[in-house]
């Protein structure tokens, strides 16, 4: 394979293999100075069992279904050839039809704003340019969504803060690729502060498909409340120490691909599917997610 | 919500359309087809393997923003009769399609994207 070959395959990796916009926060590859890439994503999750507490059981009132619909606009902006700017937004709508019986309020039909996540990444090593992995710092923003908290379906936290991250992100020989996000996150409203942990495996499959492994883990600073556990009542929901684990696997497909002319200019397109493996106080849900990839440019 | 929805579907339709009516005006310089993350990085990628390195012509101490104008100069100037008369004009034939070498046959043309890295990176 000739080094333009082995160029373009990498370059592709960044496009194919990446972390799913829906499921990441930031990212070590940046886009051009002055160009950047936006993404729509639909995110659809549902659950019929809960861990209370650390143990799994179904939800309240028998099983009956929680549900979340999303629909995330992410984008990125290459400020410079080390800076980047980043942001997500999103409105979202839950279900619960436990009916009036249930242990926690159910409100059918929650919806609102999520919470906006707005970022700065600084890459300080670059892999093109020297050995070993590309490495960036990211500082972001969260700003609370305009939904009600307080119940089981609400779609967050609702509270205002930042977060902090350390991004690692290596292509390994000429179609892979491996990324690596550890960070932390610290909000308003006594939810407890988050470490969090986000890991990609990607590969290339032909010129235009990628296959990626995600997982990401979530790790609540403990607040000695749990879900039914006295003094625990539904208005502290946001005060619960919530753990997470949740493996994705995703299929990704590069729709740009040399001259060919296309009437919309849809960069990439993929599906996600994930499932929650592990957690505290928080819905076993399976997640399935479809997205939408666009570039532009301002130069 | 639904209307919200709709109303966000409808604002992203119109950014794809207009994404769609920018890129048929032909404004990205690096080849038709090619995104600017890609070309940037694979221009960033040959810069720093052929033409600026311990074995290239340039060392990377070398590299700063007037030297970027002057490989700039020499890339814009490669088809011209009439060339910038540095030693750049020199350099950038290690990049296909060079002087035309027959290895260069069926590869991208690395200059360009040079070209478009080095216009991007240092505001050319």
């Amino acid at each position: 394979m000739t080094r333009n070959r082995l160029v373009s395959l990498a370059v592709l990796l960044a496009a194919t293999v990446a972390v799913p916009p829906a499921f990441s926060e930031g990212s070590p590859w940046l886009p051009a100075p002055g160009a950047g890439t936006f993404s729509v994503s639909y995110v659809s999750q549902e659950a019929t069992e809960f861990y209370r507490a650390a143990v799994k059981g179904p939800t309240p009132a028998g099983g009956h279904e929680l549900g979340q619909e999303t629909l995330w606009v992410n984008g990125t902006y290459g400020i410079s050839d080390s800076l980047a700017l980043d942001f997500r937004i999103g409105a979202a709508e839950s279900s619960f039809m436990a009916g009036p019986s249930a242990p926690f309020p159910p409100k059918e039909n929650l919806s609102g704003l999520q919470d906006v996540n707005a970022g700065l990444v600084w890459r300080f090593r670059d892999e093109v340019v020297s050995s070993g992995p590309s490495l960036a710092l990211r500082a972001a923003a969260i700003v609370g969504g305009s939904y009600t908290t307080g119940y089981i379906s609400s779609l967050g936290d609702g509270g205002d803060g930042g977060e902090v991250s350390l991004l690692i992100g290596k292509y390994v020989g000429e179609r892979g690729a491996l990324s690596a996000e550890v960070g932390y996150r610290h909000r308003s409203e006594n939810i407890p502060a988050d470490t969090f942990l986000n890991l990609s495996a990607g590969v290339l499959v032909g010129d235009r498909v990628g296959l990626n492994l995600g997982y990401r883990m979530t790790d609540a600073e403990s607040s000695g409340l749990d879900i039914g556990v006295p003094p625990f009542s539904p208005a502290r929901f946001p005060e619960l120490q919530e753990d997470i684990e949740l493996v994705t696997g995703t299929v990704s497909i590069a729709l740009r691909s040399g001259e060919t002319p296309r009437a919309i200019a849809v960069d990439s397109l993929a599906f996600t599917y994930g499932s929650v493996v592990g957690g505290r106080n928080t819905a076993v849900s399976d997640v399935f997610s479809i997205s939408l990839g666009f570039n532009f440019d301002t130069y | 919500m639904k209307r919200f929805i709709v109303g966000l579907s409808v604002c992203i339709l119109v950014a794809c359309l207009a994404q769609a009516a920018l890129y048929a005006s032909g404004s990205i310089s690096a080849g038709k087809g090619i995104n600017p993350r890609d070309a940037y990085t694979m221009g960033k990628a040959l810069t720093f393997q052929k033409l600026v390195c311990p074995s290239c012509p340039l060392e990377k101490r070398d590299l700063d923003r007037d030297r970027a104008l002057s490989l700039k100069n020499s890339l814009e100037a490669r088809d011209e009769a009439v060339k910038p008369g540095t030693e750049d004009d020199e350099h950038i034939n290690v990049l296909c399609p060079g002087a035309g070498d027959a290895v260069c046959e069926g590869q991208p043309d690395e200059q360009e994207l040079v070209h478009f890295y080095l216009t991007r990176r240092y505001k050319l």
